[in-house]
C-alpha cells in the first residue's frame, strides 16, 4: 500500500540522534576517547605540566627529551610537553568558544527566519548570503589590521564569517519541521509558537546542529591554528600549536622534531572531531 | 437541541490573481449530538471547510459560531481557551505526532495546555484515553515509529478525545487503514459517542462509513454545498442531486448489467472552473442554459432534504 511506504520514508525522515548507533562504529568511538584525553589533558594541564611554559632558560635550549624534559626543549629552553599541554586548552578553548559564538547566534536566527517565514526570512536569507560571501582570510586579515592581532580578535573575526552556516542549516531543517503534519496537530491542540519553536522545532533539528558542529570543530582548530601561524592570530609567546610551529619553522633542518609534535597533536585532534562527527551525523541519520 | 456549530455564507478563497475558491458560501448548522458527514471528492473544499472551523485557516468571509460564540475573527489566542472543545482527528495519524517525544508525552502536552490537574491525575487521563481507545496503556512509553498503522491512528483519537471535547471533526479517520481496522475505529468512535454525547463533523470521500457513524450527510462539490440530506437510511434512494447520484453510482457494482453510466464513463475532471453557473454544469448530463448562467441555490425538496439544482 502507497500509504503504508509513506509512513515508512516519513519515519525514516525523523531528525533524531541515536545514540546507540553513534558509537556503533569503531572510529567514532576512537575518535570520542582521543577528545575526551586532549580535553582532560587541557584541563588538567596545570597539573601535568611539568614546568611552567613560558619560562625561559637558553642555556639548555634545542636539548633532546631527557628526565626533566620528556620532550625536549626548544629554541629558548622551554619545555615542550608543558607548552603543549597548555596548548591544548587555547587550541580547544578558543575553538569551542567559536563554535558556541556561531550556534548561539545562528541557530535562533535560522530559527526564526524559518519559522516566520515570507519578507522576514527573505531579508535574513539574503543578509545571510552577504556573510556566507565573506572569505574568513580577509575578514580575519581586516580585523587584525584595524584593531590588532590577538586571539579574542581571531574568535571574533571567525565567529562573523561562519554564524551565517548555523543560521542556514537551521532555516533549511525549520522549513522542513514546519512542513510536518505533526505541526498543524499541535496548532489545533493549542500549542503557542514559543511552544512549538523551542518544545518542538528546536528539539527534532538540535541533533543535525550538533552534527554539523562536530563536524567544524576540526576546521576551526586548524583555522586558529593556521592563522597564529601566520601571525594574524594568538601571538608569542603564549604556547599555542600554531605559534609553536611558526617558532620552530627556521629549526625544520636541525631541529625538524620541534615542528612534529605540535603538527601530529593538530593532525590528530582534528582527525578525533571529524571522526566524532561523521559519527553523530550517521546516528541522526535513519534508524 | 442546542446549534453546537453554525456556519453562515463561510468563503475561504486562495491565490490572488487566479482564484481558487475552496470553499464558497458554506451555511451549515450541526445540533448537540447530531453528527454530520461532508462528502466530496478531492478538492472538493472538505477538508478546507474542517480547518476553518478548527481555527487552522482563516476564513476569506463569511461568519461561523461554535458554542453561540461567533468566531471567524478570533485571533490565535482568542481561539486556544475554545479548543479543548473543539478537537480534530487527523487523516495521516503517524505525522500527528512529534517523533522526538513518545505518544504518552505527545497526549499529555495537549492535556497540560487546557486543564489543570495533579501530576498522577494527568497520569491517569492519558492511561484512560489509551485505554478507551482499545489500546494497551504501555504503548504511552513507545515512539511513533514503534508502533502500527492502526495503533497510531487509536492513539491518534485518545489525543484528541483525552480533552473530552463536545465537537470532534474527523477529516478522514480511517481512510488511510486496512479495512479490517476500519470498521473496529468506527465502531469505536460510534461507541465514544454515544458514551461522552459528543458531536462528529465526519470528512470523508468514502459512502459506505458515512450511515454508520453520521446522522446527517451534507454532499460537497467545488466548495459549495450542493445536496443536504438529514437522514442516512436509504441515502443512495434518496439522493436527487445530478452530482450524489453519480457519486453512488460510481461505486463499482459486479454484475454487468447493473452497471451504470457512473462518473467513470463521463468527463473525470472539469478542465475549467465555470467562471458563473452551476459548478457542476460541465460534468451534468441535465445541464441546460440556466446552469450555465445561474448558481443554483440551495432550495428544500421534501422535509430535510436541499438540493442545489435548477433541474429539480
Amino acid at each position: 500500500m502507497g500509504s503504508r511506504r509513506a509512513q515508512k520514508t516519513e519515519k525514516s525522515m525523523i531528525q533524531n540522534l541515536y545514540w546507540k548507533q553513534v558509537f556503533q562504529s569503531p572510529k567514532t568511538k576512537i575518535g570520542f576517547i582521543v577528545v575526551i584525553i586532549f580535553a582532560v589533558a587541557a584541563i588538567l594541564a596545570p597539573v601535568l605540566a611539568p614546568h611552567d611554559p613560558l619560562l625561559v632558560d637558553v642555556t639548555i635550549k634545542l636539548k633532546g627529551p631527557s628526565a626533566t624534559y620528556p620532550l625536549g626543549t626548544d629554541q629558548l629552553g622551554r619545555c615542550i610537553l608543558s607548552r603543549l599541554l597548555w596548548g591544548s586548552r587555547y587550541s580547544l578553548s578558543y575553538s569551542f568558544t567559536v563554535l558556541m559564538i556561531t550556534v548561539c547566534v545562528g541557530v535562533p536566527i535560522g530559527l526564526f527566519a524559518g519559522y516566520v517565514g515570507g519578507k522576514i526570512d527573505s531579508v535574513i536569507m539574503r543578509i545571510i548570503d552577504v556573510f556566507m560571501a565573506m572569505p574568513v582570510f580577509i575578514v580575519a586579515l581586516a580585523i587584525a589590521g584595524t584593531m590588532g592581532a590577538s586571539g579574542v580578535h581571531l574568535i571574533l573575526s571567525l565567529s562573523v564569517v561562519s554564524w551565517a552556516e548555523y543560521a542556514r542549516l537551521a532555516r533549511a531543517l525549520t522549513l522542513q519541521e514546519k512542513n510536518k503534519n505533526y505541526m498543524t496537530a499541535l496548532k489545533a491542540g493549542g500549542c503557542g509558537h514559543a511552544r512549538i519553536i523551542f518544545r518542538h522545532i528546536l528539539r527534532n533539528i538540535l541533533p543535525s546542529v550538533i552534527a554539523l558542529a562536530t563536524m567544524e570543530i576540526g576546521s576551526i582548530i586548524l583555522s586558529i591554528a593556521g592563522f597564529s601561524f601566520i601571525g594574524l592570530g594568538v601571538q608569542a609567546p603564549t604556547p599555542e600549536w600554531g605559534i609553536m610551529l611558526s617558532d620552530s619553522k627556521s629549526y625544520i633542518q636541525t631541529y625538524p622534531s620541534l615542528m612534529f609534535y605540535p603538527g601530529i597533536l593538530i593532525m590528530i585532534i582534528v582527525l578525533a572531531f571529524n571522526y566524532l562527527g561523521e559519527g553523530i551525523q550517521n546516528g541522526t541519520a535513519e534508524k | 437541541m442546542s446549534t453546537l456549530l453554525k456556519t453562515e455564507h463561510l468563503k475561504k478563497y486562495y491565490g490572488k490573481k487566479k482564484i481558487v475558491k475552496a470553499v464558497d458560501d458554506v451555511s451549515l448548522g450541526i445540533h448537540a449530538g447530531s453528527s454530520m458527514a461532508l462528502i466530496g471528492e478531492s478538492g472538493s473544499g472538505k477538508t478546507t471547510f474542517g480547518k476553518l472551523i478548527a481555527g487552522l485557516e482563516k476564513p476569506t468571509d463569511g461568519k461561523f459560531w461554535f458554542q453561540g460564540q461567533e468566531m471567524q475573527d478570533f485571533s490565535e489566542k482568542q481561539f486556544r481557551p475554545y479548543r479543548k472543545n473543539l478537537q480534530m482527528i487527523f487523516q495521516s495519524s503517524s505525522g500527528v505526532f512529534d517523533p522526538g517525544y513518545t505518544i504518552g508525552e505527545n497526549i499529555l502536552e495537549i492535556l497540560k495546555l487546557h486543564e489543570k490537574l495533579e501530576a498522577d491525575e494527568y497520569e491517569d487521563r492519558v492511561k484512560e484515553a489509551l485505554i478507551q481507545t482499545g489500546l494497551d496503556p504501555d504503548i504511552r512509553n513507545r515512539y511513533v515509529r514503534q508502533i502500527s498503522g492502526g495503533q497510531c491512528q487509536r492513539a491518534n483519537i485518545a489525543r484528541a478525545l483525552v480533552l473530552k471535547p463536545k465537537l470532534v471533526i474527523c477529516d478522514e479517520p480511517v481512510s488511510s487503514l486496512d479495512y479490517s481496522i476500519r470498521k473496529q475505529i468506527l465502531h469505536l468512535l460510534n461507541e465514544l459517542q454515544e458514551k461522552y454525547e459528543m458531536t462528529y463533523l465526519l470528512i470523508t470521500h468514502d459512502l459506505s462509513n458515512v450511515p454508520y457513524l453520521c446522522k446527517e450527510v451534507a454532499i460537497m462539490y467545488q466548495g459549495r454545498v450542493v445536496e443536504f440530506i438529514d437522514h442516512t437510511d436509504r441515502l443512495k434512494e434518496t439522493a436527487i442531486h445530478p452530482y450524489t447520484v453519480d457519486l453512488f453510482d460510481s461505486i463499482p457494482v459486479k454484475e454487468p448489467r447493473m452497471r451504470r453510466i457512473g462518473l467513470q464513463e463521463k468527463k473525470m475532471f472539469s478542465d475549467t472552473i465555470p467562471e458563473q453557473g452551476c459548478p457542476y454544469q460541465s460534468r451534468c448530463s441535465k445541464c441546460t442554459k440556466i446552469c450555465k448562467e445561474q448558481i443554483p441555490e440551495l432550495t428544500e425538496i421534501e422535509k430535510g432534504h436541499f438540493a442545489a439544482c435548477h433541474m429539480l
